[in-house]
């Protein structure tokens, strides 16, 4: 029982260091506010990562603009 | 005078105004040659080398690389932190932890939007400024 509690957690940690890191080094190139998004990567998945695609990546406010809405 | 003397006589005076003109300049030269050289060396500047400009842009990248990776170490730092905390939060109270988890969602969330937003009156802004509001 302790057992796979240990592995979620280690398994947690691993997630979410990997998500947050990503998500400030590309953040670092592509928008202003890395450490927001490197933190908030750090707390949460995959909330964050799907936040960052639609507004910095993919420019989902930008689509819409560009498609007139 | 036939035509062909004319224009022998046309060539001679070019050829002749050619040597006025050679001389001149060589006089100007001789007399204010140097004086001209140093003057313009001392208003323009030197044409830097190949060699100076890579070096100048290999040193300007190793700096940025530097100091990218100064900040991922502080970032990791912080995160250590962060997660700790997150941690002990987990394993004192789960409810007190999906309570800051349940804020840290809206809080994201908010400051999420607001980027969206800003972002998007930024680009019309961009596109009035530059292409006539088209």
């Amino acid at each position: 029982m302790v057992g796979w509690k240990i592995a979620v957690v280690i398994g947690a940690v691993i997630v979410l260091f990997c998500q947050s890191s990503w998500l400030f080094t590309d953040a670092k190139k592509h928008s202003r506010y890395p450490w927001f998004w490197g933190l908030w990567g750090m707390i949460q998945f995959p909330l964050p990562l799907i936040f960052y695609l639609l507004i910095v990546r993919v420019g989902w406010s930008d689509m819409k603009i560009r498609k007139g809405i | 005078m036939s035509r062909r003397e004319r224009e022998q006589e046309k060539s001679g005076e070019r050829n002749k105004q050619h040597e006025t003109e050679l001389q001149d300049e060589e006089q100007f030269r001789q007399l204010l040659g140097v004086h001209l050289e140093k003057w313009d060396s001392g208003i323009e500047p030197g044409i830097p080398t190949d060699e100076a400009m890579m070096a100048l842009v290999r040193g300007h990248k190793q700096e940025t690389r530097e100091r990218f990776r100064r900040e991922l170490l502080l970032f990791w730092l912080v995160s250590i932190f962060v997660l700790s905390g997150m941690f002990l939060l987990w394993m004192n109270s789960v409810v007190l932890f999906a309570v800051v988890q349940a804020i840290a969602v809206a809080v994201g969330v908010i400051v999420a939007g607001g980027l969206a937003i800003a972002k998007k009156h930024q680009g019309e802004g961009r596109r009035h400024r530059w292409s006539g509001g088209k």
